[in-house]
């Protein structure tokens, strides 16, 4: 399942409601950007549970052929975020078993999803943390965000 | 089934009273003409086809009703008769007649059908069955429609393609259909008998609480739908009066001219690059250098890893078998020993098959030689024309200040009165898209319908609890079944909307390679809410009046054809947005288009248009004007006419003589 804080989304509320003529369609959309943002930054923000709101079970469609590699970003992203090295069997094999799970629809485990789930989170409080109103054309939210953060991703 | 409009005459409206006959033929294609001088009564005479049609125009209201009353009128009485021919396979044409009777004092109308001589006259909308579906509301302004309302179904921030769509193939009727079987539901589970009564009350409670809300919310979505409705009617007085005032020197349109395709050009550049950055953006290996390399690095590790290497299942059977090894040694306990020790470095097989595709996507990537120099060239392309567009929107603002500076103080009004009507355009936009925002609340948002302010979510909540109530009491095998019928129906009309968008689609790019001069990059890419347009995949955002002309009554046809009946085409200033060499070729190739068209044609689109339809094949020019003193000169040459060729009644005339009609220009643009 993934989610967001209901903060998130009031925050977002203008940009998400330009939806029609805009490439941000659907929630996922912007999901996905904080998540880059947050697997790049290697920062990540715990969702308050009680103040969280669902946006969608699996993913949709148009990102199902992103599901691998969102799940080995996972894994790597969160390798180095958390110091650990890349080449010790042990611990990736045991990162692999903890984030991939051939069980659910989205090749990740539940606690995986939580943990994307916190990375999204952290991304969205960087780029809240650049600008505190959001930008409700997407040409120029997404202008902003390349502008102040994608230099530095997976720096 | 091919209809076709016959005559229609109107007595004491706000119009001239006038029979005005169509001309139609059995085989082949016919082109009507009407021209008519503003304030004629044009528009007045759409409403009046498409309402009796629909039968819509029962529902008007008394003021409605009393403002299609004439200004000569002095019986308080009216009347609108359209006579049609309708002709089904292998039988013979029959005509049938619709006959609305005002009555302006009292602001009530009266609707008749004549089915036959015999029949006479029948109160109410009696057309035959095997027409009733297709003149619904949204079936007719499909065929009946003003010329600038054609971008609406190309429009991405209209949905008018697939609400036609929904009307012409019965899926307004599916969707009513499981409003009612949702009603049926929700009060069907309201008298059973609780199983459980724990929770129920409160359930009930708060399922109250949300009809209330949704109440409020529709109650107001419906102002506000009115309050666009009217704002929308003063914008559209107050543009025409602003671009008067700029057209006022010829300069200064055509610097408006220019500036706004300016500002337009660079709109359809920003949003070309924002796809393009978007679809790179979807595809996360790509978004840095180092990550790339880094990913690839980490493949390479994998393998030497031997991570996954082969899988747990593999040593596990192995051991199972006890069929020895797989070099020939048998698998004594000390062997086997051994590889259970290991067995645990080994991953799941399905664990294992995804670490494998992922590294096989790493390593697709990575010789493709993708780098992110190509996102960021995407990147600067799109800041580039997002300058682009700040200077025109500079350019174009000035412009525009410079004029109003320069005005005067009548004008300056008009300009100052259609700035705030537009921001209230856009205010009303936005609070419908909130009244209108589909999602369903979460948990938490359930319990706070006084937060909710979107008649959508409300609808889905009730909906919510309606099935979870259902599920508590004695009805919910009832609720099963609605749950398993809700689906079944909601995704055979999902997918059977997407087959007929598929099938209309080629349809559509068939009429348009016809219609189109050979080799025109043009065509619809895709087939939503809208029509997009482009070419080989590649979107674009808009096309020439006349292309997009062209694309609407190939869509328009190709709805028609599928659906396997025919209807005029009845367009109000047809070909408004087209330049002169276009117009000719439009004109010369509707023949093609339809079997029956009816424009109603004003000054500006003459020139080409005429030259044009008459390579098309048959024509019928119809002149219509009020018997005042501002069309004295209509009067005197028509006048002058044989008696023949023209019918003169108690406030119009009416001719259908081609020379009269070419020689005299009518309708002010």
């Amino acid at each position: 399942m993934f989610r967001w804080s209901k903060n998130t989304k009031d925050w977002a509320e203008t940009l998400l409601n330009n939806k029609k003529n805009s490439v941000i369609k659907i929630d996922f959309d912007l999901y996905y950007l904080f998540l880059l943002i947050g697997l790049g930054l290697g920062r990540t923000q715990t969702l308050d549970e009680k103040n969280t709101t669902d946006i969608i079970r699996s993913y949709p469609t148009k990102y199902n052929s992103q599901r691998h590699k969102i799940a080995m970003m996972l894994i790597y992203c969160d390798l180095k975020a958390s110091g650990f090295s890349t080449n010790d069997k042990n611990i990736v094999k045991s990162k692999i078993e903890e984030i991939i799970s051939s069980e659910s629809i989205n090749l990740i485990s539940g606690n995986a999803e939580k943990l994307l789930n916190n990375y999204a989170n952290g991304g969205y409080e960087a780029v809240r943390e650049k600008m505190i109103k959001v930008e409700p054309n997407d040409a120029l939210f997404i202008k902003i965000l390349y502008e102040e953060f994608f230099p530095q991703l997976f720096q | 089934m091919k209809v076709s409009i016959l005559e229609f005459e109107t007595i004491g409206l706000r119009c001239p009273d006038a029979k005005v006959s169509f001309k139609n033929k059995e085989t082949g294609s016919v082109i009507n003409l009407l021209q008519m001088p503003n304030g004629t009564g044009k528009t007045t005479m759409i409403e009046l086809l498409s309402g009796t049609l629909t039968g819509q125009i029962e529902n008007w209201t008394t003021k409605e009703i009393k403002e299609f009353m004439g200004k000569s009128n002095d019986t308080n009485t009216g009347e609108f008769r359209l006579e049609l021919s309708i002709e089904e396979s292998n039988k013979h044409p029959k005509n049938i007649s619709f006959l609305v009777r005002f009555d302006f004092e009292h602001g009530v109308i009266e609707l008749f059908t004549i089915r036959n001589v015999e029949s006479g006259l029948e109160k109410g909308h009696l057309p035959p069955p095997s027409l009733r579906q297709f003149i619904s509301q949204g079936c007719v302004d499909v065929f009946c429609f003003q010329g600038d309302k054609i971008n609406d179904i190309i429009d991405s921030q209209k949905e008018d393609a697939e609400v036609t769509i929904n009307a012409f193939f019965g899926f307004d009727d599916i969707a009513e259909f499981l409003v009612d079987i949702k009603k049926y539901h929700r009060a069907t589970t309201q008298s059973g008998n609780p199983t459980n009564q724990g929770n129920i009350d409160s359930l009930e409670n708060l399922k109250q609480s949300w009809e209330d809300r949704s109440s409020v919310l529709l109650t107001r979505l419906d102002e506000v739908k009115i309050n666009r409705k009217n704002n929308n009617e003063v914008l559209e007085e107050l543009e025409k009066k602003y671009q008067k005032i700029i057209t006022a020197s010829s300069d200064q349109s055509e610097n408006q001219v220019r500036l706004t395709k300016a500002k337009e050009d660079a709109e359809d550049s920003i949003r070309e690059n924002l796809i393009s950055l978007w679809d790179e953006l979807k595809n996360p290996f790509i978004l840095s250098d180092s990550l790339l390399d880094g990913l690839h690095e980490f493949r390479a590790n994998l393998e030497a890893m031997k991570l996954p290497g082969g899988s747990r299942a593999f040593f596990e059977e192995l051991i199972e078998l006890d069929d020895g090894c797989i070099c020939g040694e048998p698998l004594i306990p000390a062997r086997v020993d051994h590889i259970r020790s290991k067995i645990e470095e080994y991953l799941g097989t399905d664990e294992a098959n995804i670490v494998n595709a992922i590294k096989e996507q790493i390593n697709e990537t990575y010789k493709n030689g993708y780098q992110s120099k190509h996102l960021n060239d995407e990147y600067t392309k799109l800041e580039d024309s997002i300058s682009t567009q700040t200077f025109a929107e500079t350019d174009l603002t000035t412009f525009l200040d410079d004029i109003k500076k320069n005005a005067n103080a009548d004008d300056k009004e008009i300009i100052q009165n259609y700035g705030t009507a537009s921001e209230l355009k856009t205010k009303i936009d936005g609070a419908i898209v909130k009244l209108e925002k589909e999602y369903t609340p979460d948990k938490t948002e359930r319990l706070r319908p006084s937060e909710c302010f979107s008649y959508k979510a409300a609808e889905n909540a009730i909906e919510e609890l309606s099935i979870e109530l259902g599920k508590m009491s004695s009805r919910r095998n009832i609720t099963a079944a609605y749950e398993l019928i809700k689906d079944v129906i909601s995704i055979s009309k999902e997918n059977s909307l997407n087959e007929i968008k598929s099938l209309l689609k080629d349809s559509t790019n068939e009429k348009i390679k016809e219609t189109l001069p050979a080799g025109s990059p043009l065509e619809v890419v895709e087939l939503d809410k809208y029509l997009k347009l482009g070419w080989k995949d590649t979107v674009q955002s808009q096309a020439s009046g006349a292309q997009n002309i062209i694309v609407a009554y190939s869509f328009a046809r190709s709805v028609l054809e599928e659906a396997d009946i025919e209807f005029p085409l009845i367009v109000d200033h047809p070909v408004a947005n087209v330049d002169k060499k276009n117009r000719r070729t439009l004109g010369s190739k509707l023949g093609l288009m339809m079997h029956q068209f009816i424009g109603f044609l004003i000054d500006t689109e003459r020139e080409g248009f005429l030259d044009g339809v008459q390579e098309s094949g048959d024509v019928r020019y119809i002149s219509l004007f009020s018997d005042i003193e501002g069309n004295k000169a209509f009067i005197d040459e028509v006048e002058r006419l044989p008696a023949e060729e023209y019918i003169k009644s108690k406030n119009g005339y009416i001719s259908y003589n081609k020379d009269f009609f070419v020689s005299n220009v009518m309708g002010d643009h």
